[in-house]
């Protein structure tokens, strides 16, 4: 069963009003069983693990969550360059040598920071592009569309001048 | 070539129409209304109103969220020039560039779908007037030749394509972008009313004004409301936007005198010496590659206007030895499209409590100003104009891509969260028809069919190059007095005619058979039971969006069409 399955039998199980709560909770067991198709398996973990502490789950999904591993792989597999691949693997593989994944949360974030701060191009590069390819992942995801922005698909009319507060301070998914 | 020609009366018909696209589909429409057994050629695969596989697919059901699949980068390379066209909402309705190949002695960018519908099942949906300002341009500035029409010729025309297609917008009251017979506009934001009451303070030429497009802001003829979705390129199932598929070809259909026959292939027009006319078409069938024949009393070229033209060259006969119509020498020649990618965008500071629902397929629009006949809007450096679309929003969660050392559960929070209030005006501009902008055939290389395929040799000029600079430096000056901060100015000079997809010109229309392929009728000179009423025609790209003008000239070329049949004029 992939993940779009799940939820939407998730769905069903509760009634198509099921809480995001819910369905966060569903997609979290779901995620257990996410692998990689064009990745390697020692890639797809340091995605998941770097993309979980960029996009963390709170009282909103994580990136593991949300699968944002997953799409990764699939954009990587189908939808990037050779020279795009190529960046992205020398990133991961930088940290897998220092066995990302085995760290603390702490020192994970002090890793990303020091890359984000370092003047030096490639590992900067490296972090737009993949910030990039997560945030992707992640905001255009069924689990933030439902559980983190509003909702509506169909709108069926255009409100021009809508308070913000009305939206409760969220975007509409688009 | 072995051509089937049995049962000839099966394949004849009163009127041929060539293409199922934005006039292809008003042809159909209207011949049939007027009583006439029509035939409808078209090269691609039936699509009926609804069947739009991705219409109402969600962003995580993309694999690539809706992105450029490096698959379609080999197959549709020219067609991804665009950035948007081939995602894999739309791949789809763009055709395969290995099996349809072109060349490029100078770049050109050629985007287009080969399938029922056409681009009316892609197109922008802007859809403006041409006013008398364009009518009378190269006549007076003497690039090109002269229009054969003026605007009292079209307006009735405007009147009813409008009133069937449905177009929303507001009847402003400018001469250089004449009124209609409009639904009511889609409405605006708060900062796109602010910058429209700045520039109408400080400008006394210049109006923001809603845009008019061919989406419905409430039920016409049968059609649903627009719901806001703003998925249109991939097919509405609402019918909420104009295309052949939801409008003109369902009303064909509807009188039973339409015929509708996919995966043909028009080769040539078949002349006939003893009547000086045209008999009918010849075919190839896309899927068997048999050559057949099919006839009729009125023949409506509507393939789109590089293909038009290529069918136009195609049909050589003693008459006709440079190609059908091609007395002038000017057949394939005076290649236009519009130029644009060229604008300003900046931020608002304000607004912050306020927001909006629902995704609006439209933009707002900002009408030609310069050039407009009198000295206070005369340029020195270049002549004509150009116009601006645009819009305002607030900004998305991919402004916290570039925010490299922040992450964690806040940043997460805030991208939930509209950003800042943005607007951004683009220009679109017109290309001047110069002679020598062309596409040719080469015989040399032919497709998978044996067709001779396109080559074109086309480029944007000085002239275009000077108002590229009033169009961006005006771009910022209207920015700047709405109050907008960091502004910042675009200018893509690598941008290609094509780019686009308003290729227009190659059989224009003039006043006589000595500058021209067309009459003022939309008839072929020598050949005038052989009507072109794709963008083809047109003698000036004017600024403006061409697709309605398409649909008025097509109407009225139909009218004459069946009146001169019924006069046994042709």
């Amino acid at each position: 069963m992939n993940r779009r399955e799940a939820i939407k039998r998730t769905a069903l199980l509760f009634g198509v009003a099921a809480s995001p709560a819910t369905i966060t909770r569903a997609l979290a067991e779901m995620s257990e069983g996410g692998s990689a198709r064009y990745l390697t398996s020692s890639q797809y973990k340091i995605v998941v693990a770097v993309a979980e502490r960029l996009l963390p789950a709170s009282d909103t999904p994580g990136a593991t969550d949300a699968g944002v591993a997953d799409y990764v792989d699939v954009a990587y597999g189908l939808f990037m360059s050779d020279d795009n691949q190529n960046s992205l693997r020398k990133g991961l593989a930088h940290l897998d040598r220092h066995e990302f994944d085995a760290m603390d949360a702490a020192k994970q974030d002090a890793t990303i920071k020091s890359i984000a701060e370092d003047n030096a191009a490639p590992g900067k590069n490296w972090l737009r592009q993949f910030r990039s390819l997560a945030f992707n992942g992640y905001f255009t995801s069924e689990a933030a569309a439902k559980s983190g922005f509003n909702w509506d698909p169909v709108p069926g009319g255009f409100s021009p001048k809508l308070p913000l507060a009305e939206a409760n301070g969220v975007s509409f998914f688009e | 070539m072995n051509v089937s020609t049995k049962g000839t009366a099966q394949h004849t018909y009163d009127a041929i129409v060539v293409g199922s696209g934005i006039s292809g589909g008003w042809a159909a429409k209207e011949l049939t209304e007027k009583g006439l057994n029509t035939l409808v050629l078209e090269r691609g695969r039936d699509v009926k109103h609804g069947d739009y596989p991705t219409a109402m697919m969600e962003k995580w059901e993309f694999p690539g969220r809706n992105s450029i699949s490096q698959e379609s980068l080999d197959r549709q390379a020219k067609q991804s020039r665009t950035g948007y066209t081939t995602r894999e909402a739309t791949a789809h309705w763009f055709v395969d560039d290995v099996d349809n190949p072109y060349s490029e002695d100078k770049a050109f960018d050629w985007c287009r779908g080969y399938h029922v519908g056409g681009r009316s099942l892609m197109w922008g949906r802007q859809s403006y007037r041409l006013s008398d300002l364009d009518f009378e341009a190269n006549a007076k500035d003497g690039f090109g030749t002269d229009w054969p029409v003026r605007y009292k010729d079209l307006k009735p025309w405007y009147d009813h394509v409008e009133g069937f297609a449905g177009i929303s917008g507001n009847n402003d009251g400018l001469p250089q972008l004449p009124d209609g017979n409009f639904l009511p506009p889609f409405a605006m934001n708060v900062l796109e009313e602010h910058v429209r009451d700045r520039i109408a303070k400080k400008f006394s030429d210049r109006q923001l004004i809603h845009a008019r497009v061919a989406n419905l802001s409430q039920a016409h003829n049968g059609r649903g409301a627009c719901q806001y979705r703003a998925r249109c390129s991939r097919g509405c199932p609402y019918g909420a936007y104009f295309s052949s598929n939801s409008s003109t070809l369902p009303a064909a259909y509807a009188t039973n005198r339409l015929t509708l026959r996919p995966f043909s292939i028009v080769t040539e027009v078949i002349y006939d010496a003893n009547t000086s006319k045209a008999k009918g078409v010849r075919i190839l069938d896309a899927e068997t590659g048999e050559a057949m024949e099919y006839y009729a009393k009125v023949v409506f070229l509507c393939a789109s206007a590089i293909a038009s033209t290529s069918i136009l060259m195609n049909s050589k006969s003693d008459r006709f030895p440079n190609g059908m119509g091609n007395d002038s020498g000017e057949l394939g020649h005076n290649l236009m499209d519009h130029h644009f990618k060229v604008g300003a965008s900046g931020r608002y500071d304000g607004f912050n409590d306020i927001y909006y629902k629902g995704r609006r397929p439209t933009s707002i629009y900002i009408p030609r100003f310069r050039n407009l006949g009198d000295s206070a809007t005369k340029q020195k450096d270049y002549v004509r104009g150009f116009g601006y679309q645009g819009g305002a929003s607030r900004t998305s969660w991919t402004r916290g891509v570039a925010e490299l050392a922040r992450f964690g559960a806040d940043l997460k929070a805030d991208m939930f969260a509209p950003g800042d209030w943005r607007m951004g005006i683009g220009s679109w501009g017109e290309h001047l028809p110069y002679h020598e902008n062309r596409m040719y055939l080469d015989h040399n290389k032919v497709d998978k069919w044996g067709m001779p395929t396109v080559t074109f040799d086309c480029e944007f000029k000085e002239n275009e190059r000077y108002m590229r600079k009033d169009m961006q430096a005006s771009a910022i000056e209207m920015l700047e007095t709405a109050g907008l901060e960091d502004i910042s100015g675009f200018d893509d000079p690598t941008s290609a005619p094509g780019l686009c997809i308003h290729e227009m010109g190659t059989a224009r229309m003039g006043t006589s058979a000595k500058n021209s392929v067309l009459n003022g009728h939309n008839q072929v000179h020598g050949a005038s039971n052989v009507f072109v009423t794709d963008g083809s025609f047109m003698a000036s790209s004017a600024c403006v969006n061409p697709s309605l003008t398409y649909m008025a000239f097509t109407a009225r070329a139909a009218d004459h069409a069946v009146n001169e049949l019924n006069r046994h004029n042709i």
